[in-house]
């Protein structure tokens, strides 16, 4: 289950004082029930048990409407799409921390390898490369020219931006933006990072993969055992206090952006993972027109709306139905 | 345009319409007793007009809430269609003179680079399919932009791009053989360099005649434009390094016969433009001539926007209790 706008749930606030407000008016209810039918006991029961429910209907509606406003996904379904071949967008972090060397020669010449090998291994790719820190910026606007990766690749470096952070999402958002919209292709998207002290909103670039039917496969780079980062000057990346710091892979928000949009989780330390690649994406990249497969989360939001609506019917109901048969 | 994904849903408001009758005209209702307004001290005088008001307000709100969800539930979307080529079109890269003599202003206040980037830019934005590049050149070629179908980040580079301050001469030469590089990997049927420059070849290691060469047995068509007049013409530029403008008078022309050797050998075409308007209809020309069958798919891509919808619920919803809760201070919950 994935809650794709978790800060909605924020709406639940709203909650508390309804409930104030509602066992005040019940109380005010009640003592005007009092002046006209006097200390009636069945009377006050009846009141009770109606207002209890129209009370928890009410709330379970707000509830329900909130729930339906955080978009939780839950299940997976198969969509079928036509397409001939694919675009490719490969997004790469360029934190200090890709720098470190637990994969030989550093975790970003190693993803940079990994790119140079797919796309001279699939003939006719057409593939963007984004680059992404503390913003992400556009190396290779979507082309199937490969000597632009030759010429540019030497350059990718952490010195290439400025902007301090790992910001996933920047660098998801900017990949989206790479595929051309007027491009008939299967919109494979393929990232490189650490997750290491990320930032962002990854529900929002989540969703729009989703809108745009953009398969990401993540590349894990790194280790869990981790490793220190040497920087260019042979200084090692040190903390505020002075003390070296280690890097390490953490998996929990790359296997979430992998298994959301239907793809899979690999490692950078893993030799077979260019290999890997190449054969999904071959397998994508045929020029004839074929029907494919594919799993993607289901949105629940209107499961929840059928029950606000459900209970706001409730409740409307109970405050107009009959009661002279209980009495 | 905003579409329906479940329009039966629809058909709730049917439903809405009992609800309506059973709150407000429905008159056995057992055991309530609808003394909403002043109780107690003077009980069943007619409400004032103020409170009349608010409890009308309240009920629309009410209403208005219900309408909200039971569109909310019929997941309305905000359709936008897209253009699919199921084709692939024309690969082009246009090389672009970017030495100081294109500062010079045939016309008034645009030099002749400022009218360059205006009108490639314009042809950018006719091609829908073609892959389009970009390479640059004074004495030295640069790629700025592969061939892409991204027309808005080469519309950017494009706008960004200024004359070129440090470097002088025009390598002509190295311009065609960057271009034909960059356009080896395509797969695209057809391959064309478009040439924009001022000049004369005075730089580079390769001539243009060899470059034309390697480029028609690419099977890359160049078409050839030369720009600016024999007249004397104002220069004025900013050094991007000092900020010094400078300014002076130039009067040199294109090797013409060059232009017209390139396009021939590789099976393009020579136009001359000595203003906007001229190289506005050389683009125009190149743009007709240059065309490729399309088969096109248009995809509908939806977009919910139920959200706007449930949020106007629970605020229409929360404003009514509010008003009939507190503001009129009816009992009951």
């Amino acid at each position: 289950m994935t809650i794709n706008r978790p800060e909605m749930l924020k709406w639940l606030w709203m909650l508390p004082p309804l409930v104030f407000l509602l066992i005040w008016s019940y109380r005010r209810g009640r003592e005007q029930l009092r002046v006209y039918a006097g200390e009636n006991k069945v009377l006050m029961n009846i009141y009770f048990i109606k207002s209890f429910f129209q009370v928890l209907f009410l709330l379970c509606a707000y509830i329900a409407a909130i729930l339906s406003l955080a978009n939780i996904y839950w299940g997976k379904s198969f969509k079928e799409e036509q397409r001939n071949s694919i675009s490719l967008a490969f997004v790469v972090d360029i934190s200090n921390s890709m720098l470190a060397a637990d994969i030989k020669p550093s975790r970003l010449r190693k993803s940079v390898e990994v790119i140079k090998t797919i796309v001279y291994a699939i003939p006719d790719l057409w593939y963007s490369v984004t680059l992404f820190k503390g913003e992400a910026m556009l190396l290779v606007p979507m082309t199937q020219d490969k000597e632009i990766l030759e010429m540019v690749s030497s350059y990718i470096h952490p010195r290439m931006m400025t902007a301090k952070g790992t910001n996933i999402t920047a660098g998801l958002l900017m990949g989206i933006r790479s595929f051309p919209s007027q491009n008939d292709t299967h919109r494979v998207m393929i990232m490189f990072s650490d997750g290491e002290q990320w930032e962002g909103d990854i529900n929002n670039a989540m969703q729009k993969m989703l809108e745009n039917s953009v398969q990401a496969y993540v590349v894990g780079a790194g280790t869990e055992k981790g490793s220190t980062i040497l920087l260019s000057n042979n200084d090692l990346v040190r903390n505020a206090k002075g003390n070296v710091v280690r890097s390490y892979l953490r998996k929990d928000v790359l296997n979430k952006i992998a298994s959301f949009t239907g793809s899979e989780l690999l490692f950078l330390s893993d030799p077979l993972t260019a290999s890997i690649l190449q054969q999904r994406l071959s397998e994508s990249n045929s020029m004839e027109k074929k029907k494919y497969t594919r799993q993607i989360p289901v949105a629940r939001y209107g499961a929840f709306l059928f029950l606000c609506v459900f209970f706001l019917t409730m409740y409307s109901v109970l405050g107009v139905v009959k009661w002279k048969g209980v009495l | 345009m905003i579409i329906f994904q479940r329009p039966i849903m629809l058909s709730l408001f049917i439903g809405l319409i009992f609800l309506i009758y059973m709150k407000h005209i429905y008159k056995q209702r057992g055991m309530r007793i609808p003394f909403s307004y002043c109780i107690a001290p003077v009980p069943f005088h007619a409400p004032i007009h103020w409170k009349r008001f608010i409890s009308f307000f309240a009920m629309i709100a009410y209403w208005l809430a219900w309408g909200a969800l039971i569109i909310a539930l019929s997941e309305p979307s905000f359709v936008h269609r897209e253009k699919k080529f199921l084709s692939r079109g024309i690969d082009i890269i246009i090389v672009l003179d970017e030495s100081p003599s294109m500062a010079a202003q045939d016309v008034k206040l645009f030099s002749r680079f400022t009218i360059a980037k205006n009108v490639i830019k314009d042809f950018i934005f006719q091609r829908e399919n073609d892959a389009i590049g970009l390479v640059t050149f004074s004495s030295q070629a640069r790629v700025r932009v592969p061939p892409t179908l991204d027309y808005t980040y080469l519309a950017g580079v494009l706008e960004d791009l200024n004359i070129s301050t440090i470097e002088e001469g025009s390598a002509i030469g190295m311009g065609i053989l960057l271009g034909a590089l960059h356009l080896n990997t395509s797969s695209a049927a057809e391959k064309v360099i478009i040439l924009l420059t001022d000049g004369v070849n005075t730089a580079g290691e390769i001539t243009p005649i060899t470059a034309a060469g390697i480029a028609k047995k690419m099977n890359i068509r160049i078409y050839t434009i030369g720009i600016g007049s024999n007249r004397e013409a104002l220069l004025e530029y900013r050094d991007r390094q000092t900020g010094s403008l400078y300014r002076g008078a130039i009067r040199d022309s294109f090797d013409e016969q060059l232009l017209i050797t390139l396009a021939e050998k590789s099976g393009g075409t020579y136009f001359y433009a000595s203003d906007a308007q001229q190289l506005q209809k050389v683009f125009t020309t190149i743009n007709s001539v240059e065309v490729k069958k399309k088969y096109v798919r248009v995809e509908v891509q939806a977009v919910p926007i139920y959200r706007f919808f449930v949020v106007s619920m629970l605020l229409l919803f929360t404003m009514s209790f509010f008003l009939y809760k507190v503001v009129l201070q009816e009992g009951g919950v």
